[in-house]
């Protein structure tokens, strides 16, 4: 193939592609995002000369457009929610010990261990790449810089890196830390500031806890590392689809994987031992109105009970392609509650954290809160933290 | 361009828009091989564009546009699930032969790594010279280079259709 024909057939190949936005939405998403930006900064000063600790609100001056009623979705319904859940307009931040993840380190870790990390914080620069050292939240409300590992970021045969700080990198229980580098997974001891390097073959990317195993692995393998003896070994099991199991399972627990797209979505459920595949099912629509449906999974899934909470595009009553966050039933694959976060926001947007205390959900909501609560169950959404530019793991299951 | 007085940028921004956009569009489809996402890789590009429009405006905005939403393209697909890299394209091929060498290059283009794809439009649809190529994408011409001889290898063996000898030129040698 020549030159000028690659390109003929490139610019055949995009030529009926047509723009649907006009062309000062973007404009008007800027003014909103400035006045949003103005407002924060104000509502903090405002905080800070009160003394801070108190609930308040944010609300920007202008607001997102009004929403189209919908008689099978209820706005902010604090008992018995309905399926499909939206955001409140108006949204609440409450004092709470996640609120200082982004605080500026004052000690390093190797001198002041934690008891218990809260979560891991790294900022990053415009170009996603991770701009200064990893963060540690104690908690005792004290943030320690993680300066006993460099970390570097995982780089694919195609050129591709990503961060090493993602969510689930941390241990629920707040003691380790685990990181896929070129090689190795690193294990630090974030009580004793030790580490730990596991030599692994292949490409390693993603980090999920399981019990006291870390599951370590990229595109074409996973390896299940045990915490305390660092033995590994292959375990068939999608370190891009699996779900962080829940914590309180134990260690022969099912894992389950999500996977695929629109009618193709499945749910398996995997032995913990080997990955052996147990059961296999499509994802069902529950109790959703016929009008919304789930397209495809990102970010990583959490398991708490029989619920699979994990960020979505869906398609609502407005559009395919909305940004949304599912909880499912684990044992039948059926959704059982859906956040609708609607089309104005950036893509990828809410990335699911992982459970709380409670049966909360805690997830990126930009940006209404760069960090905040959902109850499924009531459809309660609090704000935790106003902005969060950049990587972030919670000792959350 | 000129300033007006109480001018906040709009007018301009928006006429830089109206006159980009269509380009801007068509080549972020090719990059992530999705008009959806293409459309919201767009807007976020924009968004950031406008956001920045009373530094950028005087410079040069289509370059800084365009940084954006490559660079974007290739970071943004390394913080998702990649299901992406083994879908089909809804589209089906029609009985014409250039339909179905379009669809052979959508679907091929589709299964390579986000920057050699970036690399790939950009040399080939967007024209762009291999520096330029690079400082689009913030890495070395030696990146490029090797990016876009990886990239056309690994079109020859997903398309080998591209290269038959029946209306196109025998082989597959593209100049690089």
């Amino acid at each position: 193939m020549r030159e000028e024909e690659l390109r003929r057939l490139l610019t055949v190949a995009a030529e009926d592609v047509r723009p649907s936005h006009p062309a000062g939405t973007a404009w008007e998403r800027a003014r909103r995002v400035r006045h949003t930006r103005r407002a924060v900064g104000a509502a903090a000063l405002a905080v800070a000369l009160a003394g801070g600790g108190t609930v308040f609100a944010l609300r920007p001056p202008v607001g997102p457009p009004p929403i189209v009623a919908d008689p099978s979705v209820t706005d902010l319904t604090p008992t018995h929610a309905p399926p499909v859940q939206r955001p409140p307009a108006t949204l609440a931040f409450r004092a709470d010990p996640l609120a200082r993840l982004t605080d500026p380190a004052t000690a390093p870790l190797s001198r002041e261990p934690v008891r218990r990390a809260l979560a891991l914080y790294q900022p990053v620069d415009a170009e996603y790449r991770a701009d200064g050292p990893v963060r540690v939240l104690g908690d005792d409300g004290v943030v320690r810089s993680l300066d006993v590992v460099d970390l570097e970021p995982t780089r694919d045969a195609g050129g591709n890196e990503a961060p090493a700080l993602k969510p689930g990198v941390l241990s629920p229980d707040g003691r380790t830390a685990a990181f896929a580098q070129t090689g190795e997974l690193v294990l630090v001891d974030l009580t004793t500031a030790g580490v730990r390097r596991v030599p692994l073959d292949g490409y390693l990317e993603l980090v999920v806890w399981a019990g006291d195993r870390v599951l370590v692995g990229g595109d074409d393998r996973t390896y299940a590392v045990d915490r305390s003896s660092g033995a590994a070994a292959r375990i068939d099991v999608s370190a891009w689809d699996v779900s962080a199991p829940d914590p309180a399972a134990g260690r022969e627990a099912a894992l389950v994987e999500l996977s695929g797209m629109r009618d193709g979505l499945t749910l398996r459920s995997r032995s913990a031992g080997d990955g052996a595949l147990r059961t296999e099912q499509r994802v069902g629509q529950g109790d959703l109105p016929a009008s919304y449906r789930v397209n495809e999974f990102y970010g990583r899934g959490w398991l708490r009970g029989d619920r699979v909470a994990r960020a979505a595009w869906i398609t609502s009553r407005e559009i395919d392609g909305a940004e949304g966050v599912a909880v499912l039933d684990a044992r039948t694959g059926a959704v059982a509650h859906l956040l609708d976060l609607g089309r104005d926001r950036t893509k990828g947007c809410c990335e699911v954290l992982g459970w709380a205390e409670g049966g909360t959900v805690l997830l990126r909501l930009a940006p209404d809160a760069g960090l905040a609560r959902w109850d499924p169950e009531t459809g309660e959404i609090t704000g935790v933290l106003r902005e969060l530019q950049g990587l972030v793991s919670l000792a959350a299951g | 361009m000129a300033r007006a007085a109480g001018d906040d940028g709009r007018d301009g921004y928006v006429s830089f828009v109206e006159s980009h956009q269509h380009r801007l569009l068509r080549a972020a489809y090719l990059v992530c091989g999705n008009r959806h996402q293409a459309e919201d890789l767009l807007q976020d590009a924009l968004l950031k564009l406008a956001l920045r429009w009373p530094s950028v405006r005087e410079g040069d905005p289509a370059a800084y546009v365009r940084s954006i939403l490559y660079r974007d393209a290739v970071s943004w697909w390394r913080r998702r699930r990649r299901e992406w890299l083994s879908a089909r394209t809804p589209d089906q091929a029609g009985a014409d032969r250039d339909d179905a060498l379009r669809l052979a290059l959508r679907e091929a283009l589709v299964r390579l790594p986000p920057r050699q794809r970036a690399v790939v439009v950009l040399r080939y649809y967007e024209d762009l010279t291999e520096a330029a190529t690079a400082e689009v994408l913030g890495v070395s011409v030696g990146t490029v280079k090797s990016q876009c001889h990886a990239a056309l290898r690994r079109l020859r063996e997903l398309a080998p259709e591209l290269g038959r000898d029946d209306g196109l030129a025998s082989g597959m040698e593209v100049t690089q």
